[in-house]
């Protein structure tokens, strides 16, 4: 929400991803600027609080898997379902316009997951 | 037998945990005021169950205030199951207790809200495994493992209710024994969680 209005949704399915994902995603959209397709496109990682071992996918396992390694955490790459899949969309007002009146929506979607984003 | 009504009045640790103290029903209006205390050992009470051997020393008494809003009774086949409260923390001036979960959340909305104006208004499922029913091989979402499940269902969400989280729906979920509930979306953190 944003002044009142909406301004974005998104959600993650995965079990205890979702709340991790969500925090990555927050991230990825609201302090690296990214777009909501970007932001679902993006690498992620997952934590299991049982067993203590970090899941990174392959992009972040290949850059900093072997310094998490050396600092004595558990990792393991990962790729595909095991860090969600997540849906979002953001309401954009045209610039100049009152809010809410005129505008338009971006949409992502997960290639982790079956779906994809459509506007017509 | 006699049996004297106690009210249980707790809170969720990070790890999903809910403890805290009874205390008798009678003294409830006192204790909505000045709550139960905490012996300084629980802060040091892992989210696993074990008290921590740690640097710092156990000082820092808490106070876990019962919120008057959430009282909740639950009855289950039959018999009373007792009333309890969620409450909030705070120390002997009565400030919040920093670390504890829900105050975590407060400063990270808060801080979201005043770096970006945004405002989170978030729906929380909780999954979870029900043993009062049979294991069964997996019926997510079939109507069959929800009646097996019999009156849990009602009875939680009665539950939710009345410790003011609207409840938004309930459905049996992918694992064996596994069941979900959804929350209405809400904005932020309820105030009165707060000191």
């Amino acid at each position: 929400m944003h002044g009142g209005e909406p301004l974005m949704t998104v959600t993650l399915m995965g079990g205890d991803m979702q709340a991790q994902g969500h925090a990555q995603w927050l991230v990825d959209v609201l302090d690296l600027g990214a777009n909501v397709q970007a932001a679902a496109d993006m690498a992620r990682f997952r934590h299991s609080q049982i067993s203590n071992v970090l899941s990174l996918e392959t992009p972040l396992y290949d850059l900093v898997g072997a310094q998490l390694a050396a600092m004595g955490h558990t990792v393991k790459s990962v790729s595909g379902e095991e860090v969600g899949g997540v849906q979002s969309i953001m309401y954009l007002a045209e610039p100049g316009s009152a809010a809410h009146t005129d505008g338009y929506y971006r949409a992502g979607s997960d290639f982790r997951k079956d779906g994809e984003a459509v506007g017509w | 037998m006699q049996r004297e009504p106690i009210i249980f009045v707790g809170t969720s640790d990070l790890s999903g945990h809910f403890r805290g103290k009874s205390f008798p029903a009678a003294d409830l209006p006192a204790r909505l005021q000045r709550g139960v205390g905490l012996a300084p050992a629980n802060i040091f009470m892992s989210a696993f169950g074990p008290i921590q051997v740690t640097p710092f020393g156990t000082q820092g008494e808490v106070f876990l205030i019962p919120d008057s809003t959430t009282r909740v009774l639950v009855s289950v086949r039959g018999e009373h199951g007792g009333a309890f409260f969620p409450g909030r923390h705070q120390d002997s001036g009565g400030r919040a207790v920093g670390f504890l979960s829900a105050h975590v959340l407060r400063r990270a909305v808060d801080r979201l809200h005043g770096e970006t104006g945004l405002r989170v208004l978030a729906t929380f499922e909780q999954e979870f495994t029900y043993t009062g029913v049979e294991a069964h091989p997996p019926q997510p979402y079939e109507l069959n493992a929800y009646r097996r499940q019999g009156i849990f269902g009602e009875v939680l969400l009665a539950a939710m209710r009345q410790a003011g989280v609207i409840p938004d729906s309930f459905l049996a979920e992918f694992g064996p024994q596994q069941f979900e509930v959804t929350s209405a979306p809400a904005l932020g953190v309820r105030p009165r969680m707060m000191p």
